[in-house]
Order: C-alpha cells, then structure tokens, then sequence
C-alpha cells in the first residue's frame, strides 16, 4: 500500500509544505483556468515552469503531473467540441499516430537529459528546461503578435461583394504541396490528398515536445493545424484537443511505467478542481472585455513568465 | 502490478474528472437554454394577454 502511495504521490522537497503548499497550487490551478476561460488556451506551458519555480516541484513531476491534469481538461473540452461537430477525426488520427510515438520518445529524451546530459545534477537540469522554456514561449510570443496574412481568394471590386473577382486556383497548404508518399483525404472541402506522413512527422516533433516539456499543444497544435493542414478555424481546436488528450495518455502511460516515479495524483486534482472554477471566472471576465486586444494582454502574460524564468534562471 | 494500479489511477482519475465536468456543464447549460425558453414563452404569453385586454 505504502508503495502504491508512493507511486502516487511521489516525496520531493519543496518551496514550501503542507496547507501553504495545496494553497499555492490551488492559486496557480485557478490561474491557468482563468487564462483556459478568458484566451482559450490550455496553460501547460505556464503550468510546468511555475511548479518548478514557485513550488519547487522537480521539472520531470511538473511535466508528468501536468501531462494528467491535461488528459482531464482536454478530454472534457473534446467531448464538447465533439458534440458540436467540430472534430476532424480522421487528422485527430493521423497526427495522433505521430505524437503518441512522439511523447513516448519525449520521456526516454527526458531521461536523457537528466543522466546523460545533465549528469544526474538537478541545477544543470533546470538550467536546460529553463532554457528549453524561454525558447518556446519567445516562439509562442512571435505566433501570437504575427499578424494574420491575408485570406487568398476572389476579392470585392467596387465595395460590391458580389461583384466576380479573377479567377484563381485553389490554394494548396503546404501538405498538399509534398509530393513524395501516401496521400489521403479529410473530411473538409478543398483539403484532399494531404500528405499522410507529413502529418505523421508533425505528430511526432509536437509529441516530443510533449514528453519532454509537458506542453498539451494548443499553442502549437493549433497553429500548425491552421497554417500547415489547412483545417478551418471552427475546427481547429476540438481537433488539436483530441490530439492532445491522446498524446498525454501516452506520455502518462510512459511516466506511469519508467523506473522513477514521475507523476503526482494530489498535484493534478489540486490543478483539476481549481482550474474548473478559474474557467468560469475567465469565462464570466471575457464578456466585459475588448477582444481585440486579446493576443498583447496574452503576449504580455507569456512574456511576464519569460522574465521569471530568466530571473530564476540568471539570478536565483 | 502496483504500477499498473498507479498507471490506471492515473489516467483514470483526471479522465473521470474531465469527463463527470463536460456532463455536468452540459446538464446546466441545457436547464439554462430550457429556462430561458420558459421564460419567452411566459412573456409571450403575457403580451397576448395584455392585447386582449386592450
């Protein structure tokens, strides 16, 4: 029973103990669901670096805990996409079949870098995560203030939107434009023979991401399925959420399984029920705010946690 | 065999979470959607009365 127990809730030493410790980790548990309900993301790219930082939770138990509290908000916002319709299931499949493969090679690099790399030192390994991390939400910066492109397509002359405009091709993502390997066809007008292994490859660099950092992909998956893919907007995420609740099973699966312990139930339920009331907080908030400075008050918060990792990072 | 234990906890405990939350919000939202229907019909209704009576 002890070793069940320990398997569980693996011991660690941490910032702080006891009530101070689950109050903390309610607080960020409510942050990250305010920033779920208010821009619609999934915050594991801020969950694991503020464990690591402001709790002292070990990067590897921040990135397993944080893959579980994953599987619980992404397969709750599946199920409500899915039932609006707004699934791709056959991309869900092929990229699913990559990042599962990806996270399951995430936590053998993972291990990697903690005793081969890092040579078993915590410090040098934080120190890589870190930078790890600062590189990735600098990136998750660059996304979010890029403007959109211009929509290809037939434009109005004249201010009349009916008015015909000059013919033109369709345009091709740029899976459709590689030419080697299986194709094959989603269920969405316009996004025929995709290149199957193009998709297979995506999958499984995102799933390494996955199982190195503990990142659920709504950050990246999303973009990647809106500028390489070709998916419409209004599926985009239900898709990218299907996605990601497979590749973290399989990244918990692997931390379930490996020689150390790496997950902690009471850190993901803690984050679970906070970030349930944090959702509806950001929810209610939204409706009282312009949207159309969503993406710089989420750059500025992306950008608040780079300054506190290169602060922990350079200083501490 | 305990980290089968564990490995099915911990897949299942979040999973049983998000999925008893997406029913749960599904459940209020439709009494919300019903309530509001209600809530036309009454008004509906009282608007109907108060033209016969005119």
């Amino acid at each position: 029973m002890s070793e069940l127990l320990q398997l569980l809730a693996p011991q660690f030493a941490a910032h702080f103990s006891g009530i101070a410790f689950y109050a903390t980790l309610i607080l960020l548990g409510l942050m990250i669901g305010f920033l779920t309900g208010f821009f619609g993301v999934g915050g594991g790219f801020l969950t694991v670096p503020l464990l690591n930082i402001v709790l002292g939770v070990p990067y590897e138990i921040a990135v397993g805990s944080d893959l579980s509290f994953i599987i619980g908000t992404s397969s709750s916002g599946f199920l409500r996409q899915a039932t609006l319709g707004k699934v791709e299931y056959k991309t869900v499949g092929c990229i699913a079949g990559g990042s599962i493969a990806g996270a399951v090679v995430g936590d053998i690099l993972q291990d990697f870098l903690i005793f081969s790399v890092a040579g078993g030192q915590r410090a040098v390994f934080n120190s890589i995560m870190h930078s790890l991390f600062v590189a990735l939400l600098l990136f998750t910066v660059f996304i979010i203030l890029k403007r959109p492109g211009q929509e290809g397509g037939p434009k109005a002359q004249n201010g009349d939107p009916n008015a015909p405009g000059p013919i033109s091709r369709p345009r091709l993502t740029p899976l459709q434009r590689l030419h080697f390997g299986p194709k094959v066809d989603l269920n969405h007008d316009g996004l025929e023979q995709v290149n199957l292994f193009g998709m297979i490859l995506i999958g499984f660099l995102v799933g390494i991401l996955t199982g190195v950092m503990g990142i659920g992909g709504g950050v990246l998956m999303v973009p990647i399925l809106l500028l390489l893919v070709g998916l419409p907007a209004d599926k985009a995420s239900g898709t990218s959420l299907g996605i990601v609740f497979l590749a973290a099973s399989a990244g918990v699966m692997k931390k379930a399984i490996s020689s150390t312990p790496k997950i902690s139930l009471p850190i993901t339920m803690s984050l679970l029920v906070a970030s349930v009331i944090g959702v509806q907080i950001g929810i209610h908030m939204v409706q009282n705010f312009d949207t159309s400075r969503f993406r710089r008050y989420f750059a500025l918060i992306v950008i608040g946690a780079v300054g506190l990792i290169l602060f922990d990072l350079l200083i501490l | 065999m305990i980290k089968i234990v564990a490995l099915i906890i911990h897949i299942a405990g979040p999973l049983l979470w998000g999925v008893g939350m997406f029913f749960l919000f599904e459940k209020l939202h439709q009494r919300r959607t019903y309530q509001a229907q209600l809530l036309r019909q009454n008004q509906k209704g009282v608007h109907r009365k108060q033209k016969r009576d005119e």
